[in-house]
């Protein structure tokens, strides 16, 4: 394996590249839909029902599913095969539980406190800016921290929409049983995984407003 | 109606796919189950250091993060194509949310009650079983679900490696990008995840005492 | 500012929170609101303020209809301590105090200013807690926080929900002490939840009792605790109404101002010799400079120890605030043993004494007038 490592590392390095491209380029999509729809839709307990069951539902498609409805959507387009439709599904499958979460941290922020905000004069928008999205951080962060994870997985799979990505050496490699291309293939996207799941937990702790962080040390 | 022609025509091959991803899926999950509350119970026994349980937490936890198809490559390499493979790696990766769950949730739960078991003469399977398996429900049957629903996402990818099921035709669909064909796999497997989830959470609620749910829900208003 | 309440009703569905409810709160004083939970003393306040928009009736404030104010306005002019507390946990308690004043644009040396005097009021050392956050904080502490924060920007009016609840029983009758004191020179308008009927008649300038929506009793504390108006009142104020009425005197309007004191360079021989030409069995230790108390010297301490100065001889003493009241005090002189207590202001001067025996008279004098009435 790291020999094979060795040899293709070039190409190696573009795999990754086209990985990481493809959810650098969704995610900012993603979380802006997401994070935007959650707050409008967390005013009106009606739409919030209807999003979050549609979230809950799709979120159950499998991946691969999507990326063939994907294609089947952006054929019209002449997007049909490679990047775009793979941003396409990364973009559906990642801004739903962001959204989710979104909602759910708004509403996790205590009553009393809204309250007392209220009470004090704050707008609404006040309300927002200055309490219920710093407080909403933690699990908001959580949700795209989940979105990226799920985000390197996903974009594995998107090598069979001609996207290319880390998923070619896995499937190529099966195709052609080179056992350590698999191998390097399958190394990397669980380090590229793990990498990222853990750098999003230091970013989700830096940016959370250091109260919060006491008051959860504390439970 | 497009989208259902190929549903409609072939309707003997869409069933004879449901049920291999089901075998696959069942095999693997139910095994997980098992094996995975096992675990969870041995490692969170006062005998076990906790230097143990807490590595295999923090495994797991982290191996939450790596993508299925790694999991599925990696077991591919030993065994070789077919759906013993396939059910091997969802075993491994259905273990992780299981375990993780259960094993975080064993830890958390409170030592008096524990304490109160013993005073009243309970032995330790007792306590087990009637005490402290009860209390971590909520957070087991999480793990479950999560498993249940990533297994039947992941066993379509599967197909990767000649498992069979309902990836077959998804893939064979997004070969000849045949629209119905790729719908003929999505959404069985959609609808088998949707079906599982809600049964789960039904039996959830029959099992869990509903103290226990009270307080969940308590403590959901509270936050 | 003037709230006025005309006939002013919540519903929620069939359900009345708050039945036509007609009072003027009086200006620059304390009204306590008090009754059984669930009787809608939370309601009554939150409309006021807006929070709880009114189902009927009026609510004015400064003559102007609640309707016509724009409610942000209204708020902002309006403290209001939430019965939760409801710090914001990502708020030093700094920025916590300091909510409402920068919503109004102050300027940051203003707000630090009174941000630190606002701390001295509550009782909370400003270098250990300033920078600290919610979650480091006590349960009573929290809720002195609270406090702080919505007496921040100096509001004319406070609505208070039972701001002292979480506190503990010593320090509570210390905060309502300085609470007093302050109210005294801020002179606000104050709204002002309690359970608890000690707290009522000790802080209230007048008490209004509300059972399930209702008002039962509006009237000064000294007439409530006199003539209760319903057995529901009764019930609240307990048998022992006669000690109650104690809580409406305050130790500053019966404590004598003619005391012994003595200073450290004064001899055991010489204080022994002073205290018999006053005719009394202990002295005051103070501070010769500015009358700080420093400890009580009895007679019989010097007579059996034969130290070689006061200093050695002098105990710790009890002592009492000219706030509190005379059933605190009867408290403190029961658990102490003594027959009078030093009284001394917030800066540990010594200003008074209160003597047993006064609060004893007082207690008599109250029983006679209780008698008298039933028998009339
Ligand atoms: N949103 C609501 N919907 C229905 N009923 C309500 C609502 N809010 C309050 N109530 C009812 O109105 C009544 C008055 O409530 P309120 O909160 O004013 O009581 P309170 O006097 O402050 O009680 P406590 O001393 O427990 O704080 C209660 O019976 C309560 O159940
Ligand atoms: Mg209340």
């Amino acid at each position: 394996m790291f020999y094979y490592i060795l040899a293709n590392s070039s190409r190696i390095i573009d795999g990754l590249v086209r990985h990481l491209y493809i959810i650098a380029a969704s995610l900012p999509i993603s979380v802006t839909i997401g994070v935007a729809a959650g707050i409008l839709i967390s005013r009106n307990k009606r739409a919030e029902r209807i999003v979050i069951g549609i979230a809950n539902i799709l979120m159950t498609i499998p991946s691969l599913a999507l990326f063939g409805f994907a294609i089947i959507i952006m054929s019209p387009l002449g997007m049909g095969i490679g990047v775009p439709p793979a941003i396409f599904a990364l973009v559906i499958y990642s801004f739903l539980p962001i959204t989710r979460n979104t909602v759910l941290a708004l509403h996790a922020v205590p009553s009393s406190t809204i309250e007392a905000a209220r009470g004090m004069g704050m707008t609404p928008r006040q309300i927002l800016r200055r309490i219920q999205l710093p407080l909403a951080i933690p699990l908001l962060m959580a949700g795209i921290r989940n979105a990226c994870v799920m985000g390197v997985s996903v974009t594995t799979i998107a090598y069979l929409v001609g996207a290319g990505g880390m998923g070619h050496f896995i499937f190529a490699g099966m195709t052609r049983t080179r056992l350590d291309m698999v191998l390097a293939g399958a190394v990397i996207v669980a380090v590229l995984g793990i990498a990222t799941n853990y750098l999003l937990v230091m970013l989700e702790r830096a940016v959370t407003p250091r109260g919060l962080m006491l008051e959860q040390n504390k439970e | 109606m497009g989208i259902f022609s190929f549903m409609i025509q072939n309707p003997e091959r869409v069933m004879e796919k449901l049920y291999e991803h089901i075998i696959i899926f069942a095999l693997s999950w139910v095994t997980a189950v098992i094996i995975g509350l096992a675990v969870s119970i041995i490692i969170s026994r006062p005998w076990v250091k906790t230097r143990v349980s807490d590595a295999v937490i923090s495994i797991t936890s982290a191996s939450q993060s790596i993508p299925s198809i790694a999991v599925i490559a990696v077991v591919f390499l030993f065994t070789g194509i077919g759906m013993l493979p396939a059910v091997i790696a969802l075993f491994l990766y259905s273990l992780v949310p299981i375990i993780f769950n259960a094993a975080s949730a064993f830890r958390t739960i409170d030592p008096a009650l524990k304490e109160a078991g013993k005073g009243m003469g309970m032995s330790n399977s007792q306590i087990l079983w009637k005490m402290e398996v009860p209390v971590i429900l909520p957070q087991l049957f999480s793990g479950v679900r999560t498993a249940a629903t990533i297994n039947i996402g992941t066993t379509t990818i599967a197909s990767a490696v000649g498992a069979g099921g309902l990836g077959d035709l998804i893939f064979i669909g997004l070969r000849f990008i045949n629209t119905s064909q790729i719908f003929a796999g999505a959404f069985p497997a959609a609808v088998l995840a949707i079906i599982v989830d809600v049964l789960l959470s039904r039996a959830e609620k029959r099992i869990t005492s509903n103290g226990i749910l009270m307080d969940i829900e308590k403590h959901s208003q509270a936050v | 500012m003037a709230i006025e309440l005309i006939n002013a009703e919540k519903t929620y569905g069939d359900i009345y929170a708050v039945k036509d409810l007609t009072m003027t709160i009086p200006d620059n004083q304390i009204t306590i609101l008090i009754g059984p939970s669930g009787c809608g003393k939370t309601t009554t306040m939150k409309m006021i303020n807006g929070l709880i928009p009114k189902t009927n009736g009026d609510i004015k404030i400064n003559g102007t209809s609640i309707d016509e104010w724009n409610p942000i306005q209204l708020r902002r002019n309006i403290g209001y301590i939430i019965q939760e507390i409801g710090l914001f946990p990502h708020y030093t308690i700094f920025d916590n105090i300091a909510t409402v004043p920068r919503l109004l644009h102050w300027e940051e040396k203003k707000i630090r200013q009174r941000v630190l005097e606002l701390m001295d009021l509550v009782n909370l050392d400003p270098d250990e807690f300033l920078q600290k956050y919610p979650s480091q904080l006590s349960g009573g502490q929290r809720q002195r926080v609270g406090v702080a924060r919505g007496l921040a920007a100096d509001p004319d009016i406070v609505l208070m929900d039972e701001p002292f609840g979480a506190i503990d029983p010593i320090n509570r009758e210390k905060i309502q002490d300085s609470f007093l004191e302050i109210q005294k020179e801020i002179q606000k308008t104050i709204v002002f939840v309690t359970h608890d009927i000690h707290e009522a008649i000790k802080l209230g300038d007048s008490i209004a009792i509300l059972d399930e929506g209702s008002l039962v009793q509006f009237d000064s504390a000294y007439n409530v605790v006199n003539n209760p108006a319903t057995p529901l009142v009764e019930d609240l104020l307990g048998s022992d109404r006669a000690f109650k009425g104690l809580a409406l005197l305050r130790v500053k309007d019966h404590m004598t101002k003619t005391f012994t004191t003595l200073t450290k360079s004064v001899s055991p021989a010489d204080a022994l010799q002073t205290m018999k030409q006053h005719d009394t069995k202990f002295a005051f230790l103070v501070d010769g400079r500015n009358n700080k108390l420093l400890g009580v010297v009895t007679a019989k301490d010097i007579k059996k120890r034969r130290a070689d100065s006061l200093d050695k001889l002098s105990k710790q003493s009890e002592y009492i605030q000219p706030y509190a009241t005379l059933l605190e005090s009867l408290t403190k002189l029961f658990s102490s043993g003594f027959t009078a207590l030093p009284v001394i202001d917030d800066k540990n001067v010594l200003v008074g004494v209160i003597h047993m025996q006064t609060i004893l008279d007082q207690i008599e004098e109250m029983s006679i007038l209780e008698t008298a009435e039933d028998e009339a």
